[in-house]
């Protein structure tokens, strides 16, 4: 019998989508594509090369046919530092009862859900950034944008 | 007993590779993954924003052999951008990547072998995309998974 998500322990249904963006800029979107029903759980950021005081927020961007997209604030904003002061940072979704929080801590996130990041701050900049998402997959059986 | 690949459910063996990029321009060369361990591409799906012209985005398979030097497998994968506020995320087709024909093991191109790079080829006229992603759906061909050979 094959083992498929739903026997699997709740940390065990968790999956990591870590990114590196180069050179993030003041007033950009970055985006990172959930590719199945999933529990947005929180994530971990690190930064190099800051340059003023750069600002991250984060939310959900989802696009409906017929009515375009609809952006839903996960209550996340990160004053970045650097990695060689401070190390990462840690941040969860949902906890102050983000919109779509179902089940405690975490947003319920739907397939070809992106989850964004906006920067923000005055002439601020990031040489290099990655961030690594934590999502606990809710479906039985697990598939990837349909697939 | 410890789990292997064989024994998980064909959903469960399949595992994610994300990149998200700034600023692409036309004409670049962006190398996407290098994969680690023989596996098939299930699913592929781009997003973008911030769009300038018509960008085309093309994926290829490349492969090093030592002593013959790189082989450029083109993976008939083509995406006319459009942008994620428009049309929503936008898959490849998974027809080019032979999921549906090709079996388990196969040797044809698209089953991909350890070291093997994805690049990404954009081109169209004075065309940019502000911020993009890529997000590869793989699946491990292997019984017992190994990782670039260990």
């Amino acid at each position: 019998m094959p083992i498929i998500n739903r026997e699997l322990e709740y940390r065990e249904q968790r999956d990591e989508y870590d990114y590196s963006i180069q050179g993030t800029v003041t007033g950009s979107t970055y985006m990172i594509p959930i590719p199945f029903l999933g529990n947005a759980v929180g994530g971990y950021q690190c930064a190099i090369g800051l340059s003023g005081t750069p600002v991250h927020s984060f939310a959900i961007s989802r696009f409906i046919a017929g009515s375009g997209t609809t952006t839903i604030p996960l209550g996340v904003t990160i004053t970045v530092s650097a990695f060689g002061t401070s190390g990462g940072q840690f941040f969860t979704f949902g906890t102050s009862g983000g919109v779509g929080s179902t089940i405690g801590a975490g947003v319920t996130c739907l397939a070809n859900d992106l989850i964004i990041i906006n920067t923000s701050g005055s002439n601020a900049a990031v040489a290099q950034c990655s961030f690594t998402l934590v999502i606990q997959c809710l479906q039985d059986y697990k598939n990837h944008f349909g697939f | 007993m410890a789990l292997l690949n064989r024994d998980k459910d064909q959903s469960e063996q399949r595992e994610i590779i994300n990149v998200s990029y700034g600023t692409v321009a036309t004409g670049v060369t962006l190398s996407v993954a290098v994969f680690p361990y023989p596996c098939q591409i299930v699913a592929a799906q781009q997003t973008a924003i911030g769009l300038s012209g018509t960008p085309i985005a093309t994926l290829w398979l490349q492969r090093f052999v030592v002593g013959s030097g790189v082989t450029s497998i083109g993976l008939a994968a083509t995406l006319a951008l459009t942008a994620y506020g428009t049309s929503g995320a936008q898959g490849y087709s998974t027809v080019a990547f032979g999921t549906t024909t090709l079996a388990q093991g196969s040797t044809a191109v698209q089953t991909i072998y350890p070291g093997d790079q994805l690049v990404l080829l954009t081109s169209g006229s004075n065309a940019a995309v502000a911020a993009a992603s890529l997000t590869l759906v793989i699946k491990s061909l292997q019984d017992i998974k190994t990782h670039f050979g260990v």
